[in-house]
């Protein structure tokens, strides 16, 4: 009797220990972001002298509409938009009809396919991207939108994740369904797709938030300062503010996770699960 | 037999026999027409792979033969001296040292720490699993030009937050950015920040998926955590660990450039730039193509090599278990 309660007390003992290594964790973790959220509302003497008090002594909302003055903002942003959201549906449409094609289509290539498709991940950009850029420059399409989104297509993270998922919708339901002599078309929009919805949406956000987030091809292909997206203004905008514009650099930085924070908040559940299934293991 | 019946006889085996043709042809025209479907579902993604990733590959192999300037029209053969010649640039030289560095401390803070805090996660506390995956995948989705911003101002050696606290304690800091070794540190810490959560994420899923009658069993027999962790979670979560390990790897050695373009350009005196970052100085900053070219060969058959040996592994850690 009293030994078990001293084991349970040993026991919550080492479960409030871990708690807190693992909460610790979590505080280093959170802290950059909160030091970013914290600085854009201070002002520049109070960045300096704060030391590690996150909270602001006056909470300020001068750095946002400094830089909202200094940079055209939404046009920024639009431009990030345009290439997230094109780059975004263009690699759902051929991601989802290869993963479609690699599970459902019998064929005796599938496996050698998709072997392909996953060792294009392990190679490093530094070896697409000079002949890349020049490709590019034979299509006329340096210094475009349009040419920061045709490289951030080969990328087959959304083929493997989709795979995963649909591997999980029964075969025999689309056998059944082709005897019936419903085309593929037919299988994979009515049958598969609801199926698999979870994971679909959850690939669109992180693929949107991905190419949202790119920085090398945009650094690469874009020349003029009106075709710039959020995340490579990030870059200008610091070199050029130099340490008078910590505070309006925090303010930029903040705007350019907004989007993605707030889709992350909404579809987190699923974004996690569709990682979790592993896909390792067969 | 009469002649009528025998007549009958041969005409259902001629029409049994038309039938299985029939349904001969008609498997033939579903496999050639399942064949067909295969390949258009396929075409569009994989016309992106091989302009984009496939024909890159072996422009370069090319290229790293050549003496060009991007430009001019004439490209002139020049063997394996581009090779030979990065290998005594100091500058790349320096950059292998660098990365070999990142390597090191992603390995230690992508591999190691993620494969502990999970086992923490699910079998050292009861509950709050849930909270705290969702709070540790966050970074993962903030760019890493904003992480590399923000962490060269919480590591600013005059005003930054962890320079502030070092003080309290009675110690100065040193200058981060500007000191050789402690650069490295910090970019690495950038990267780590993007990378470990989704690291976290696939070590947790294989760390459930291992049998709690296990877990359970040992801890009737008193088997202390660490021995939990050593001989029942190692072992049977070695393929995801493979896996991680070569994933973290490949990161390690690319993602490092959008700090170092953001905020240091490899400096100072080059103490932290990696081989991407000379490969693109070498490529769009002096326009040698035929090293930047050769030098890329060099990084991915690296990689390769892992890769091939990652395979070779899996292939024993699958018999033997």
């Amino acid at each position: 009797m009293k030994s078990s309660r001293i084991r349970k007390a040993r026991h919550s003992a080492g479960q409030i220990f871990w708690h807190l290594v693992l909460i610790l964790v979590v505080c280093i973790f959170l802290y950059p972001f909160i030091y970013m959220l914290c600085s854009s509302f201070k002002k520049l003497k109070d960045i300096f002298t704060a030391g590690i008090r996150l909270l602001p002594k006056e909470f300020v909302t001068s750095n946002y509409s400094t830089v909202l003055s200094r940079l055209n903002v939404p046009l920024l942003l639009g431009n990030s938009m345009f290439v997230a959201t094109l780059t975004m549906l263009v690699k759902m449409v051929t991601s989802v009809l290869a993963a479609y094609a690699l599970v459902f289509v019998p064929n005796r290539f599938s496996g050698k396919i998709f072997y392909f498709f996953v060792i294009t991940m392990f190679v490093p950009f530094s070896v697409i991207m000079l002949p890349n850029y020049l490709t590019l420059s034979k299509l006329g399409l340096l210094n475009t939108l349009i040419g920061v989104v045709l490289p951030q297509l080969a990328d087959a993270t959304a083929i493997f994740r989709i795979r995963q998922a649909m591997r999980g919708v029964p075969k025999s339901l689309i056998e059944a369904a082709r005897i019936d002599k419903v085309p593929h078309m037919t299988c994979l929009l009515k049958i598969v797709m609801p199926l698999t919805k979870p994971s679909i949406v959850s690939m669109a956000i992180f693929l949107f938030v991905n190419s949202w987030n790119e920085y090398f091809w945009p650094l690469l292909i874009l020349r003029s300062n009106e075709l710039q997206t959020i995340t490579l203004a990030m870059k200008y905008y610091t070199g050029s503010e130099g340490a008078n514009g910590w505070g309006n650099v925090m303010a930029l930085a903040t705007m350019s996770i907004a989007l993605p924070l707030f889709l992350y908040l909404i579809a987190q559940r699923s974004i996690i699960s569709t990682f979790m299934s592993s896909g390792i293991k067969e | 037999m009469s002649e009528k019946e025998q007549i009958r006889q041969q005409k259902m085996e001629d029409r049994a026999a038309a039938r299985e043709e029939k349904k001969i042809v008609r498997r033939a025209n579903k496999k050639r027409r399942d064949a067909m479907v295969f390949t258009l579902l396929l075409a569009p993604a994989t016309v992106a792979f091989l302009v984009f990733i496939v024909w890159p590959v072996i422009y370069n192999i090319y290229l790293s033969f050549l003496e060009w300037n991007m430009v001019s029209p004439d490209k002139e053969y020049v063997g394996f001296s581009n090779y030979t010649r990065i290998f005594s640039d100091a500058p790349f030289l320096q950059s292998m040292k660098n990365t070999f560095w990142y390597v090191v401390i992603l390995m230690v803070t992508c591999f190691v720490f993620p494969y502990f805090v999970s086992f923490a996660m699910v079998h050292l506390v009861d509950r709050g699993q849930q909270v705290y995956r969702s709070i540790l995948f966050f970074p993962s989705l903030i760019s890493l030009a904003v992480c590399a911003v923000v962490m060269s101002f919480v590591f600013n050696f005059m005003t930054g937050p962890v320079n502030s606290l070092l003080k309290m304690m009675g110690i100065r800091g040193p200058n981060w950015l500007n000191t050789k070794g402690y650069v490295i540190l910090v970019m690495g810490l950038v990267v780590t920040w993007k990378v470990f959560g989704y690291n976290l994420i696939v070590f947790l899923a294989a760390i459930l998926e291992v049998p709690a009658e296990l877990i359970e069993a040992a801890k009737l027999e008193k088997a202390s955590k660490h021995k939990i962790f050593w001989r029942i979670i190692m072992p049977l979560t070695s393929s995801t660990a493979f896996y991680v390990f070569v994933v973290t790897f490949a990161h390690a050695l690319s993602y490092a450039f959008t700090p170092i373009s953001v905020i240091t350009g490899g400096g100072p005196n080059y103490q932290s730039t990696n081989m991407v970052f000379q490969i693109y100085d070498y490529a769009f900053v002096n326009f040698q193509s035929g090293r930047a070219a050769a030098a890329a060969i060099f990084m991915l058959i690296l990689v390769m090599m892992v890769v091939v040996l990652y395979q070779a592994l899996e292939k024993k850690v699958h018999y033997e278990v």
